[in-house]
C-alpha cells in the first residue's frame, strides 16, 4: 500500500509541475503567433495572417504587434480588426447567436446519434 | 484523329448505358431471365472497356502534344517533362473527369468479373445502381465538359499547365484520390442493391469489405499525398489547414472509416444492418458533394485551379436525384431491413457502435463547419470565415474519446464480457499505460495536447500488443507464450494492428510536431545570424536568377546546430505569364524532423532585406508514415484468404 | 422513434436547399461589401498635399469619391484614364497610399490629375482604418458623409456609370 501512496504522490507532483510551467509560457510573441494564425489574410485564399506574405497581412500583423505592446486584449484587437473588416476576418466565428447551430453543432450531433445509437443497446443483463 | 476516336467511344459508352439501363431495369423490376443477366455483363464489359479506351486516348493526345484540341492546348506545353505532359491530362476539369470514367470502368470491370459466380438475381441489381452512376458521370463529361472538342487554327504551341501544379505529389494524389472516390461507387450500389432486395445478411457485408478497404486505402494515400504536397510546396509550414476542399476529402474518408468498423459488425453478429446501408450511401454522396464543391467554385479556398457554376448545377441535380432516391428508398425499406437485435455495450459490437457514434459526429460537425459560411450567407447575406482555430476546437474533443475507446475494443470480445474479465486482460495494458505516462510527463513538458496525444498513441501501442499477447498466450499458463499460434492469426487481425499503429505513429507525429515546433519569422539582411532554437542561420547571400518565364530570388542559408553544417537554398519565384509569386521552401530533413526556411519578399522595398520564415517541425515525417502504415494495414486485411467462397 | 428513419432525408433536403439557393445566385456574386457602408466616413489621419478644398469642408456638406491609388500600382494607371474622363463632374480625393511625394507628382503630371484633392497615406494606417485590401480602391461618399459604395480593384467606365446610377437611385 506505501508503495501505492508513493506513485500517487509522484503522479501528483508531475502533473502540477506541469499546469504551472504551461502558464508562465505565455509571453508576447506566443499570443502574436496565436492570435493572427487566427485571422484570415483577406486577400489571400484561406490563408491566415501568420502564414502570408501579403502587403495587406504584414500591416495588420504590423498593427496587431503594436497592440499587442500597448498592452491591448485579444478582444480588443479582434474588435478594431472586425469594424474595419468585418467578420470575415475571422477564422474562428464568433459565439453569438447568429453562429449558435454552429458551436452547438458538435455537441448536437453526438447526442443525437447517441440517442439513435441508444435504440440498438441491450440494457437487460442475460 | 485520336481524339475523334476518344470521344466516339465516349459516346458509344453512354448509348451502352442507356441500353444498359433499359435491360437492368427489365431484368430486375419485371422478369428475370439468365440470358438477360448473361447480356448484362457483357455491356458492362464493353462500357468498361470504351471509358478506358477514351482516357488512354486523351493521355496518348497529351503525349503527342495535339494542340489542336482545346483542353491541350489550354493545359500542356512542348517543353514539359513526360510527366507532366501525362499529369497535365488530369490537371484540369475536363480531364480529370475523364479519369473519373475511366476509374468507374476499372472499378465496373473488377465487380463484373468477381461477380460471376454471385447471386444473379442480387448482382443483377448491383449492376443497375452502378450503371445509374455511369450515366450520370458520362452525361456529364459528354453534355458539359468534353474534353475532346477542337480548334482551329491549330496553334503552333500549349498555354502550359499551371506551375504550382507541376509537382510529382500532385501529379499523382489526383489519380490516388479518385480512385478512394470511385470506389465507393460499388459499396453504394450494393447497399441500393440490398434495398431493392429488401434483404441484408452477413455474406453481404462479406462481399462489400474488399470494396470499402480498397477505396478506403486510396483514399488515406490520397489524402496523405494531398497534404505532404501542400506541405512542401505552399510554403506555410503546415501540413493541414482545414481548407474547405481538404475537408471535402476529409468528410469521406471519416464515414468511410466508420463504414468500415460498423460492416465489421454486420459481418460477425449480423446486426447494425441499416446502419451500414446509410453510412455507405452518405459517403458516396459526399464524395459527390466534394466534387461538386470543387467543381463549382462554390466556397473560396487553396484548390480553386477548375471551376465553373454551370457544371455545378449538372453536378448538384445529380447528387440530389441520386442520393434523395437512394434515402427515400432506405426509409420505404428500413424496416424489412432492420431487426430488432440488441448488442451489448461491453462487447466488441458494443464499441464498434460507440465509435461510430464519435466517428459520425465529427462528420457532421466537419461538414456544418465547412457549409456554415454559405448557410449564413443564405440567411443574413454576411460574408464570415470558419477556419482551422475553430475546427482543431471541436473536431479534437470528438475524436480523442473514439480514439481512446478502440484501444478498448481491439481487445474486447464479440457478444458478451464482464467488467471483471475485461479487466483482467485489460490491467496489466492499464498499469503499464499510468507508468509509461508518467515517466514521459515527468521527463518533457508541453501544452495539454501534446500530453493528451502521447498518452492516446502509447495507450493504441499498449492495446496492441496487449490484444497479441493474450491471443498467442497459452491459456491456464501465467506467462507462457507460443509463437507458433501467432499464424494461425487471421490476416485481418495482422491488417487491423498495423492500422492502428500506424494510427497511432500519426498521433504521436501531430502531438510532437504541433506542441513543439519552433517558429521564427522575421527580416533578414544578407550575412545576417538568427537564432532559432539550437539553430545558427545565416542567410549567406541572395542570388537572382533569370528563366525564360520566371525570375527567382533565392536564398542560400547556413545553418550550424546539425552534426555537421548545412547549406539550405529557399526560392522564390515570379511566374511572368501570371504574375504569381510561388515559394520553394528549403527543407532538410534530420531523422523524423524537418527544417524548413521560406523566403519571402523583399520588406521594405530595396532595403535588402526579406521577411523569412523558420520552421522546426520535430518528428513530423511520422504524420505521414503513419498515415502509410494505415494505407498498408488495409492492404493486408483484403489479402484475408479465409474471406468469400 | 419510428421517424428517426426520416432524419438523413430531412437534413439532406435542407442541405440540398442551401446548396441550391448558392448555385443559382452564383452568378451575381455580389462585390466586396464593405462593414462600413451606409456608416459615417471615420476619421482618417492623412496627410494634406494639394487641393482646393479640405476634406472637413467637404464632408457632409457634398457627395465625393476616395480614390486610393500609388505611382507603384500598374492597374492604378489604367484606372486613371477613368478618373479623368470624370473629375469635371465629381469630385473625386486622390489618397495616395505608401508612396513618396515626388513619384506621385510625377506620376500625375505623365497622366493628368484627376483629383480636387490630393493627400497622402504613407504608412496606410489611414487605409486600414476604411478596411482597405489594397489599391486601387474607391470609396463612393454620399451628401450626408456616408460610405455608400466600395469598388476594390481597378474602375472601369461601364462600372462608374453603374454605380453612379444605382447611387443615384437610391
Amino acid at each position: 500500500m506505501n508503495l501505492l501512496k508513493i506513485f500517487m504522490a509522484f503522479i501528483i507532483c508531475v502533473y502540477t509541475k506541469n499546469i504551472l510551467s504551461d502558464q508562465k509560457n505565455i509571453n508576447y510573441e506566443k499570443r502574436f503567433i496565436e492570435l493572427s494564425s487566427e485571422l484570415r489574410c483577406l486577400v489571400c485564399q484561406n490563408q491566415s495572417l501568420l502564414e502570408s506574405d501579403s502587403d495587406l497581412a504584414n500591416d495588420l500583423k504590423e498593427i496587431i504587434y503594436e497592440k499587442i505592446n500597448e498592452g491591448q486584449s485579444n478582444y480588443q484587437i479582434k474588435n478594431f480588426l472586425v469594424k474595419r473588416y468585418g467578420e470575415f476576418i475571422l477564422f474562428k466565428p464568433l459565439f453569438n447567436k447568429s453562429n449558435l447551430l454552429l458551436w452547438a453543432a458538435p455537441l448536437i450531433s453526438f447526442i443525437l446519434i447517441v440517442f439513435i445509437a441508444m435504440r440498438k443497446i441491450n440494457y437487460k443483463e442475460k | 484523329m485520336l481524339a475523334e476516336f476518344g470521344f466516339i467511344f465516349l459516346v458509344f459508352a453512354f448509348v451502352l448505358s442507356v441500353i444498359h439501363l433499359i435491360v437492368s431495369t427489365k431484368v430486375c423490376f419485371i422478369n428475370f431471365s439468365e440470358i438477360n443477366f448473361y447480356i448484362l455483363r457483357k455491356i458492362n464489359f464493353s462500357i468498361c472497356l470504351f471509358l478506358i479506351l477514351s482516357f488512354l486516348f486523351l493521355i496518348i493526345s497529351y503525349v503527342l502534344s495535339d494542340f489542336s484540341v482545346l483542353n491541350i492546348y489550354n493545359n500542356s506545353h512542348t517543353n514539359k517533362p513526360i510527366l507532366y505532359k501525362i499529369s497535365g491530362t488530369w490537371g484540369n476539369h475536363e480531364g480529370s473527369l475523364l479519369m473519373w470514367l475511366a476509374f468507374l470502368g476499372v472499378y465496373g470491370f473488377f465487380l463484373t468479373l468477381f461477380t460471376r459466380n454471385n447471386n444473379k438475381k442480387f448482382t443483377s441489381k448491383v449492376f443497375f445502381t452502378s450503371n445509374i452512376v455511369n450515366i450520370g458521370f458520362i452525361g456529364f463529361t459528354i453534355f458539359t465538359s468534353n474534353p475532346f472538342l477542337r480548334i482551329s487554327p491549330i496553334p503552333d504551341e500549349g498555354n502550359g499547365l499551371n506551375p504550382v501544379l507541376q509537382d510529382p505529389g500532385l501529379a499523382f494524389h489526383p489519380p490516388l484520390l479518385y480512385l478512394g472516390y470511385v470506389g465507393l461507387t460499388i459499396p453504394f450500389a450494393y447497399s441500393v442493391a440490398a434495398l431493392l432486395e429488401g434483404k441484408i445478411d452477413r455474406r453481404w457485408a462479406n462481399e462489400i469489405r474488399p470494396w470499402i478497404l480498397i477505396s478506403w486505402i486510396f483514399l488515406t494515400l490520397g489524402i496523405t499525398l494531398g497534404s505532404f504536397w501542400a506541405y512542401y510546396e505552399l510554403g506555410w509550414g503546415g501540413w493541414w489547414f482545414w481548407d474547405p476542399v481538404e475537408n471535402v476529402s476529409l468528410l469521406p474518408w471519416l464515414l468511410l472509416t466508420a463504414l468500415l468498423h460498423s460492416n465489421r459488425v454486420t459481418e460477425k453478429r449480423d446486426n447494425l444492418k441499416s446502419w451500414t446501408i446509410l453510412l455507405s450511401i452518405i459517403a458516396f454522396s459526399l464524395t459527390l458533394l466534394g466534387t461538386f464543391i470543387v467543381r463549382s467554385g462554390l466556397l473560396t479556398s487553396v484548390h480553386a485551379f477548375a471551376s465553373d457554376p454551370a457544371r455545378g448545377i449538372y453536378i448538384l441535380s445529380f447528387l440530389f436525384l441520386i442520393t434523395a432516391a437512394s434515402l427515400i428508398l432506405y426509409v420505404i425499406k428500413y424496416d424489412k431491413i432492420e431487426n430488432d437485435e440488441k448488442l451489448n455495450i461491453l462487447s466488441k459490437e458494443g464499441g464498434l457502435l460507440l465509435n461510430n457514434v464519435f466517428l459520425c459526429a465529427s462528420t457532421v460537425t466537419i461538414l456544418l463547419g465547412t457549409l456554415w459560411p454559405l448557410f449564413v450567407e443564405v440567411m443574413t447575406g454576411k460574408d464570415i470565415s470558419v477556419g482551422a482555430p475553430y475546427f482543431n476546437l471541436v473536431f479534437l474533443p470528438i475524436i480523442m474519446p473514439a480514439i481512446f475507446v478502440s484501444g478498448i475494443i481491439i481487445n474486447i470480445n464479440w457478444k458478451r464480457n464482464t467488467v471483471e474479465h475485461l479487466l483482467k486482460k485489460l490491467y496489466k495494458a492499464i498499469i503499464i499505460l499510468v507508468f509509461l505516462v508518467t515517466i514521459i510527463l515527468f521527463l518533457l513538458d508541453g501544452p495539454i495536447i501534446f500530453f493528451a496525444g502521447i498518452i492516446l498513441s502509447t495507450w493504441l501501442l499498449i492495446s496492441i500488443v496487449n490484444d497479441f499477447y493474450e491471443k498467442i498466450r497459452i491459456k491456464k499458463s501465467i506467462s507462457g507464450v507460443k509463437l507458433g499460434k501467432a499464424i494461425s492469426i487471421p490476416f485481418s487481425t495482422y491488417g487491423m494492428y498495423l492500422a492502428h499503429l500506424g494510427l497511432a505513429v500519426f498521433i504521436l507525429g501531430v502531438a510532437i510536431s504541433d506542441s513543439k515546433k519552433v517558429y521564427f519569422e522575421g527580416v533578414m539582411k544578407e550575412q545576417e545570424i538568427v537564432k532559432v532554437d539550437r539553430f545558427n542561420i545565416q542567410l549567406k547571400k541572395i542570388i537572382e536568377k533569370k528563366e525564360k518565364n520566371w525570375i527567382s530570388e533565392t536564398g542560400a542559408f547556413n545553418v550550424v546546430g546539425f552534426k555537421e553544417n548545412i547549406k539550405m537554398f529557399a526560392e522564390r519565384r515570379l511566374y511572368l505569364d501570371t504574375g504569381m509569386p510561388s515559394t520553394e521552401a528549403a527543407i532538410f530533413r534530420n531523422f523524423f524532423s524537418h527544417l524548413y526556411i521560406v523566403m519571402g519578399q523583399e520588406q521594405p522595398l530595396n532595403s535588402g532585406q526579406r521577411i523569412v520564415r523558420i520552421y522546426y517541425n520535430p518528428f513530423i515525417i511520422l504524420i505521414w508514415s503513419g498515415a502509410f502504415l494505415m494505407a498498408f494495414g488495409g492492404l493486408i486485411s483484403i489479402c484475408d484468404k479465409k474471406r468469400n467462397r | 422513434m419510428k421517424y428517426l428513419k426520416l432524419f438523413p432525408i430531412i437534413f439532406f433536403f435542407i442541405l440540398s436547399y442551401f446548396l441550391f439557393w448558392k448555385i443559382t445566385n452564383i452568378q451575381n456574386t455580389k462585390e466586396l461589401q464593405s462593414v462600413l457602408l451606409n456608416q459615417d466616413l471615420p476619421n482618417l489621419k492623412l496627410e494634406y498635399v494639394t487641393g482646393k478644398f479640405t476634406l472637413n469642408n467637404l464632408l457632409g456638406k457634398k457627395a465625393f469619391i476616395i480614390n486610393f491609388f500609388a505611382s507603384w500600382c500598374a492597374p492604378c494607371r489604367v484606372e486613371h484614364a477613368v478618373l479623368q474622363k470624370y473629375s469635371k463632374d465629381h469630385i473625386i480625393i486622390g489618397v495616395a497610399y505608401k508612396d513618396d511625394i515626388n513619384s506621385v507628382k510625377k506620376f500625375l503630371k505623365d497622366l493628368g490629375n484627376p483629383y480636387d484633392i490630393l493627400m497622402l497615406d504613407l504608412n496606410g494606417r489611414a487605409a486600414i482604418d476604411l478596411g482597405l485590401y489594397g489599391v486601387p480602391e474607391t470609396y463612393f461618399i454620399n451628401n450626408k458623409g456616408k460610405i455608400k459604395y466600395r469598388q476594390v480593384g481597378p474602375l472601369t467606365v461601364k462600372k462608374f456609370q453603374n454605380i453612379i446610377k444605382s447611387l443615384k437611385v437610391n
